[in-house]
């Protein structure tokens, strides 16, 4: 049973970072350029099938939507040498080729207006699945289309497909330098809303961190938008391994995720890499073992969210728990004597109010792509410190908020018309309490939390039947 | 008897003088019982005739004055005998020795004579009794030279005390070999030798004379010779026993037709049956009767009377436990360590033989073959790439391979070079002599050469080496030239090379003319006292040697030119006259030139041609070679052994003239009999093993693929393969979860071949129908609770349990059945139904998470609370699985790999697959073990818990539920969290109380996995008050 999964890449930054996954899982799986198996590739025991599809022309397809509102990537992508790759179907592009121009309300609205023909490319592809298991949603939560559009078909599959998974790979914006996009604490408080109210699962990529990773751990002075991309992609290849190269355990997207989302709500998962190398380290090689791979994925220099908590929050930040997908020669014995050793250093601070623990997954790894490291690993953790990161958000959309800025732009599209700014102070709450949620996940008596706020639960229940109409 | 004779004296006295005088009478009557009173004249004897008696005796005759009394039994002296210078107690005394030995020849020579008249003997019996034999005339013959010796010289006169000093060593070897021969056969045989096993008639035979060898060999001051004679004994009495070792090891054959040896075959298991390892051949033990033959007949109609009822199996088990436990096996004491080693080698020998006779019948499918060969390559090659584990074990197997290439010319070699026989003589042969370790030799001259065809040349060379190893060129050592006879004798090219070199030398020595001359001195230069055409020749070398100057009266080769036998021209000659008119032109010629010669005047000899001429010369060369001396008769010589008259018969080989060197040669120091036992026996047997263990293993690493199949087994049964059956197992996962029936076997086996079909890993199994499932028993209860849907009916038909009647067979093909047999797959089905409850606890729960990620049951105020239950649930269950599969899957893997690679035999291979299935069973608590029951009773119960959490949500989340059922489920979620809390405590309890987890150190691992973060037990070990913790 395949277990399908559809990719929708919304936006600049959703088609860039789907064009980087898709490329590492060509390779990954002996698939040329032109989808066609190549000829080495005759290992057999992996499951293509989850991610592409087989035609009558024995072309391996990507089960992958291309979406956006201004024509630029997606035609670098039709230009590229994987051009023949994707199914022509599937590429949504609008006519007018205008963009959303940084506005979350442009692009929620120009994807009211598409909606039908980009369902009807799901439903297609859904139909084309003999057992989809659900969705993955590549984009960025700062510009327009990718978050505003993005937004609007989060809340369509969830009405559509409400018992398909919904994954998403959301690229939180740049937080210390000066932004190309003003209003991104708009459009990202807005897109926050959608991924926690329609989500089931959002691994959180902050830019702000992956220019750091790219700088520090890679050497690189100006990391360029296709660098920093290739790593979501590493990030994006490594957690889906164990549903390609399916062993005894986590191979399918619920049974990966099962244990990393006890509470619903708290969904957002923060990942860590190691090692990391780009092609002039290619050299280089290490004897790394299980133990220095699963230490250096709790450094907060691997991890892939930067630390936004002041030193007395940050010490009371806890995992609420902690996958590690690991890759290459690893002998079980050697995994429990790291489990063992962390432990006994205390290097994770867990949560007290229920069981958790690392889990560690051992994957097997491409024969075809050779690495320079025996043993390499993927975090993905569930960690409180994430509501840092909201509550910067919520800080910098209080300070345009205050100034009333650009609130013009906004106010031109329907949600907003008639000065109607509750939509933003809606959003708001929800983030609020989302942080609030987390900050309770911090203590032993976090099961009491829900008892004291049952009317806050009334008030999100109450939100919740209003999207609905 | 002084009244016998003296009333005859007197009688005598008073006849022949009637007148006595006085002192006649008082002489007489004062003499009566006093000592030096005379003996009776007519039994006075000369001492001479004694000693000749005492020659004739040793040597197994009767005699006037010494003769045998059949009732004693023994030898005796007539009774007064006596001589003239000694008293009868003297007389008496210095025959006892004589007498004594005399009597111990002859009870050898009865025993000799019972054996060999036996009806029901036995090769090691008659063996011994042979050897036994000789050495009696080896003795008796020493007795007959010394009485020529003493006849022949005159001017000797050898007395009673004198041949005391001569002949004391005969007597000591008369005792000893008596010694030997008694209790050397067991008592029953004599009585009713039929009842009695002819195995432990021989067995008995060689330990007797094994545990006599090593009494001698303690005697501080013993001699030399009762050594001797026990080590030649032994050594001829075991040859019999190693023939059959030796067509058991070096050709699977069990050449046993009076069953000595220490097993037998069952005739009943054919070598295709999976039975044949444990039931084909069968270890002879001693019965608790003794009466094993009766014992044995009675354990073969139980065994066939079993096997008939179709419980192989059991019987197997039974019969592996026994022979295990019984370690009494009717097998020479020094071979009892190798015993199982030599029965499995044969056994595996069998194996192999059988495969490449199945491949010769099969010649027809070789392209098929060759399909297969390729097809199983390449699923070789990627179902090792994956796992570190199975590379490694294909470089091993690579190993191997390269070793069992370059081993297969030493057997070959070995097959043809020497018999198990033979190597023992030779080795013991050099062992005695010099001490030298031929075994060491053999194994480097066999190691050299792979060609047989080669052998002359190469054993010449190591010869040579050997040579000049041991430093002593002038002397060539006995066994080293034992060595190279009988290896060019085995050499029929060598031999033709030879003959065609002696046919050149010769033919430029012809001088025309003087043939007589010319004979001798070809005959004398080239003939060979032991050539091999001509028995006569050699059985009369010696004679030959010291009559060189007969040579040429015996040669008639002057004689050779005898006219032919057509007569016509003397017809011619005599009646050519009459018909002178019928001349052909030929004749006139002939007439015309020799007009004086026709005729029947031969006073001119005989005339021919010159081509003729060479050709008479050609054909008296080859009489020449083919019968020198033909009117040589060879004299009467019983005793010269056949393998110097005809050495290429049988009876001539290599073992019968170590044995010759053997009796001939004096010791020096005794050697320890377990010395020799391990040097010149157990390393030939155990090099020959050894070899058909690698030949063995590189079968089953190589053509038959074991550990591929093994792969296969660990991906279906242990779950390895992710994809395999998870198309199967959702969809019965599903059913079950929903109250559907599933339990119908055609749906269910389509189901199966659908999901591998569809399967990323479907190129595991060579053919989709290899692996069926089938229901366990049929179920009529479910019948009954599909028509009722109440609870309890549902919750026995669908609860944690109810997957266990699923049976998964796999088709393991010969020989690879035997290791992977009927029990084994039981147990594998074990293991596989305790983690398919793991699987689907697994996949509830995650249904169960997902249902409440899209919104299920948020609204009840209890939301939290289940939360952290399904929490608990799932992270025991997640910790759980990745515990029970790193050891399941991983590291009982790893160690299969590990002894696979170090395994020598099939029964190791064997011994490393159950250790196997041991492990993953006791790592899915199926074992017996108490401990491990307790531990498995507690997660089956939270596996339980976990299909109650399930049920219990989704009734809530059906959305209609009346008050009072939500009330009753919140009760039952309470129950569940609770005993949840109580099973969890009692294993981490009994998970970390040192004496439990002493003998199993990965059990931490399972307690660091469920309490990482020290939710349910602190570091100190003390617990939470976890059910009052819950919030009300």
């Amino acid at each position: 049973m395949p277990r399908e999964i559809i990719t929708i890449q919304v936006g600049q930054c959703g088609n860039q970072i789907g064009m980087e996954f898709w490329k590492q899982l060509c390779l990954e799986h002996g698939i040329g350029k032109d989808g066609l198996l190549e000829d080495f590739a005759t290992q057999g025991g992996d499951r293509k099938d989850v991610f592409f599809y087989q035609a009558d022309d024995q072309h391996y397809i990507p089960r992958a939507l291309l979406v956006d509102l201004e024509p630029r990537v997606i035609n670098g992508i039709q230009n590229s040498e994987y051009r023949n790759l994707y199914n022509h179907e599937n590429i949504f592009v609008a006519e007018h080729g205008g963009g959303a121009g940084n506005n979350w309300a442009s692009g929620y609205h120009q994807g009211e207006q598409v909606v039908d023909d980009i369902m009807d490319m799901i439903d297609r592809e859904a139909d084309g699945s003999d057992s989809l298991e659900g969705f993955v949603l590549c984009h960025s939560i700062a510009g327009g289309t990718g978050s505003g559009m993005g937004s609007y078909l989060l809340e369509t599959l969830n009405d559509r497909y409400s018992k398909k998974l919904v994954q998403t790979y959301s690229v939180f914006p740049n937080q210390m330098e000066t932004s190309d996009v003003v209003v991104q604490p708009y459009n990202s408080l807005l897109t926050l809303k959608r991924l926690t109210l329609n989500a089931d699962c959002v691994v959180v990529l902050d830019n702000t961190a992956l220019n750091r990773i790219a700088v520090e751990r890679l050497h690189l002075a100006n990391p360029t938008f296709a660098q920093t991309n290739s790593l979501v992609s590493t990030v994006m290849s490594a957690s889906t391994t164990t549903l390609r190269y399916p062993g005894y355990m986590n191979n399918d997207l619920v049974g990966l995720l099962a244990s990393l989302i006890p509470t619903p709500r708290c969904h957002f998962l923060m990942t860590g890499y190691t090692p990391l190398t780009v092609e002039r380290q290619v050299n280089m090689i290490r004897k790394t073992t299980v133990l220095d791979v699963m230490r250096r994925l709790l450094q907060t220099k691997n991890i892939m969210v930067s630390s936004y908590a002041r030193n007395k929050e940050a010490s009371q930040a806890k995992y609420i728990s902690i996958l590690n997908i690991i890759q290459g020669e690893v002998d079980p014995t050697q995994v429990h004597e790291s489990l063992q050793r962390i432990r006994e250093r205390k290097l994770v601070n867990f949560i007290e109010w229920g069981p958790a623990s690392i889990q560690v997954a051992l994957s097997r790894k491409s024969p075809y792509v050779q690495t320079t490291h025996r043993v390499s690993g993927l975090m993905l953790a569930n960690h409180t410190s994430i509501r840092h990161l909201f509550s910067k958000c919520l800080g910098q959309y209080e300070k345009l908020r205050k100034k009333q800025a650009f609130l013009d732009n906004y106010r031109k599209f329907p949600m907003f018309e008639d000065n109607d700014l509750s939509e933003f102070d809606e959003s708001r709450e929800i983030i609020e309490s989302l942080v609030d949620e987390y900050k309770a996940c911090e203590s032993p008596d976090y099961i009491k939390w829900g008892m004291e706020d049952a009317g806050e639960a009334n008030v999100a229940a109450a939100l919740d039947s209003k999207l609905v109409v | 008897d002084p009244p016998m004779v003296l009333p005859q004296q007197n009688a005598g006295l008073m006849e022949a003088d009637g007148s006595a005088s006085f002192i006649r009478k008082l002489q007489l009557s004062v003499s009566d019982g006093l000592p030096h009173a005379a003996p009776v004249p007519e039994l006075s004897t000369q001492e001479h005739e004694l000693v000749k008696s005492v020659f004739q005796v040793l040597q197994g005759f009767d005699t006037v004055l010494l003769y045998w009394d059949k009732t004693a039994p023994g030898y005796c002296e007539k009774a007064g005998v006596y001589v003239s210078h000694l008293s009868q107690t003297s007389l008496r005394a210095v025959l006892k020795p004589f007498l004594f030995a005399a009597t111990w020849l002859k009870q050898v020579e009865l025993f000799v004579g019972r054996v060999r008249s036996c009806g029901h003997g036995t090769p090691t019996l008659s063996a011994f009794a042979s050897s036994v034999d000789s050495w009696l005339m080896r003795l008796r013959k020493a007795a007959l030279k010394e009485e020529e010796q003493l006849f022949l010289s005159v001017d000797r006169t050898i007395t009673l005390l004198g041949l005391t000093d001569s002949m004391s060593s005969l007597c000591s070897g008369a005792e000893h070999l008596y010694q030997v021969v008694q209790g050397a056969v067991p008592d029953a045989f004599w009585n009713s030798g039929a009842q009695i096993a002819s195995s432990e008639v021989a067995v008995h035979a060689v330990n007797h004379l094994f545990k006599k060898l090593n009494e001698v060999c303690l005697v501080e001051d013993g001699e030399g010779e009762p050594y001797h004679m026990l080590l030649v004994i032994f050594a001829e009495t075991l040859l019999p026993y190693l023939q059959c070792l030796d067509s058991w090891l070096y050709d699977g054959i069990l050449d046993d037709p009076y069953e000595e040896m220490f097993f037998y075959a069952n005739k009943a298991v054919t070598i295709d049956q999976p039975a044949f390892w444990e039931m084909s051949y069968m270890l002879r033990v001693r019965g608790p009767r003794t009466d094993s033959s009766s014992t044995l007949a009675d354990n073969e109609s139980i065994r066939k009377k079993e096997l008939i009822n179709q419980e192989a199996t059991a019987a197997a088990a039974l019969l592996k436990s026994s022979n295990q436990g019984c370690a009494d096996i009717l097998c020479p004491v020094f071979l009892k360590d190798i015993a199982r080693a030599i029965l499995s080698a044969g056994k595996s020998f069998q194996l192999v033989q059988h495969v490449q006779e199945t491949h010769r019948i099969q010649t027809r499918e070789v392209v098929h073959e060759f399909n297969v060969d390729q097809h199983g390559n390449y699923i070789s090659q990627q179902k090792f790439r994956p796992d570190t584990s199975s590379i490694r074990i294909q470089d091993k197997r690579e190993d191997i391979i390269e070793e069992s290439a370059g081993q297969f010319g030493n057997n070959a070699c070995k097959m043809g070079f020497l018999t198990l026989s033979e190597s023992f003589l030779i080795c013991l042969s050099g062992l005695l002599e010099n001490g030298d370790h031929v075994d060491d030799y053999l194994r480097k001259l066999c190691a050299d050469h792979a060609p047989v065809n080669k052998s002359i040349v190469h054993s010449k060379s190591n010869v040579q080496e050997t040579e000049e190893v041991c430093g002593e060129n002038s002397s060539e050592k006995t066994w080293l030239k034992l060595l190279r006879d009988a290896t060019s004798g085995r050499d029929y090219d060598g031999m033709e090379k030879t003959l065609a070199k002696n046919a050149v030398m010769r033919d430029p020595t012809f001088v025309p003319g003087d043939h007589q001359d010319v004979s001798s001195t070809a005959v004398e230069s080239h003939f060979n006292l032991s050539c091999y055409e001509n028995p006569g020749i050699t059985a009369c070398q010696e004679i030959l040697e010291r009559n060189k100057n007969s040579w040429s009266d015996l040669n008639i080769s002057k004689s050779f030119h005898l006219p032919p036998l057509n007569d016509e021209n003397i017809r011619k000659s005599i009646f050519g006259d009459r018909d002178s008119s019928g001349t052909s032109p030929g004749d006139t010629l002939s007439t015309t030139y020799f007009p004086r010669l026709d005729g029947t005047d031969y006073k001119f000899g005989f005339q021919f041609d010159d081509s003729e001429y060479i050709r008479q010369e050609d054909d008296r060369r080859t009489l020449e070679s083919l019968y020198t001396f033909p009117t040589l008769l060879p004299c009467v010589n019983e005793n010269v052994p056949l393998s110097e008259i005809l050495p290429l018969q049988k009876d001539s080989t290599l073992a019968s003239r170590a044995l010759k060197f053997i009796q001939s040669m004096s010791l020096r120091d005794p050697l320890q009999p377990v010395g020799i036992i391990q040097e010149c026996l157990s390393k030939c047997i155990k090099r020959q093993v050894d070899h058909i263990g690698k030949q063995i293993l590189s079968k089953l690493m190589g053509d038959w693929r074991l550990m591929d199949e093994l792969f296969v087994l660990r991906a279906i049964y242990l779950l390895g393969s992710g994809d395999m059956l998870q198309q199967f197992l959702v969809t019965i996962f599903d059913k079950l979860d929903k109250g559907n029936p599933w339990d119908d076997d055609f749906e269910l086996n389509t189901l199966l071949q659908e999901s591998i079909r569809n399967s990323a890993d479907k190129m595991l199994l060579t053919a989709p129908d290899s692996l069926v499932v089938s229901l366990a028993k049929h179920d009529t209860r479910n019948d009954e609770e599909t028509t009722s849907i109440s609870r309890k009916g549902r919750a026995q038909g669908f609860g944690i349990e109810a997957l266990d009647v699923l049976n998964f067979t796999y088709k393991v093909s010969w020989p690879l059945d035997l290791i992977v047999n009927t029990e084994a797959l039981k147990k594998y089905n074990q293991v596989m139904a305790f983690l398919l409850k793991v699987k689907r606890a697994k996949f509830i729960l995650d249904k169960t998470r997902k249902w409440m990620w899209k919104g299920g049951g948020s609204t009840t105020h209890n939301f939290k609370q289940h939360l952290i239950v399904e929490q608990k649930l799932l992270h025991f269950v997640d910790a759980f699985h990745q515990y029970v599969m790193d050891r399941v899957y991983h590291s009982a893997w790893t160690e299969l790999c590990d002894g696979m690679a170090s395994a020598t035999t099939l029964d190791e291979v064997m011994e490393v697959h159950e250790a196997y299935l041991s492990s993953i069973q006791r790592q899915c608590f199926v074992a017996s073990d108490k401990l491990w029951a307790l531990i498995a009773s507690r997660v089956k119960t939270i596996l339980g818990l976990a299909l109650d959490f399930h049920n219990i949500e989704q009734t809530l989340g059906t959305g209609g539920t009346a008050p009072a059922v939500k009330a009753r489920c919140e009760m039952e979620v309470d129950r569940i969290e609770k005993q949840f809390d109580e099973c969890v405590v009692f294993l981490l309890r009994i998970l970390s109380f040192k004496l439990n987890v002493g003998h199993f150190p990965h059990l931490a691992d399972l307690v660091t996995r469920i309490n990482y973060n020290h939710y349910y037990m602190s570091d100190s070990g003390s617990f939470s008050a976890i059910p009052g913790s819950r919030p009300r």
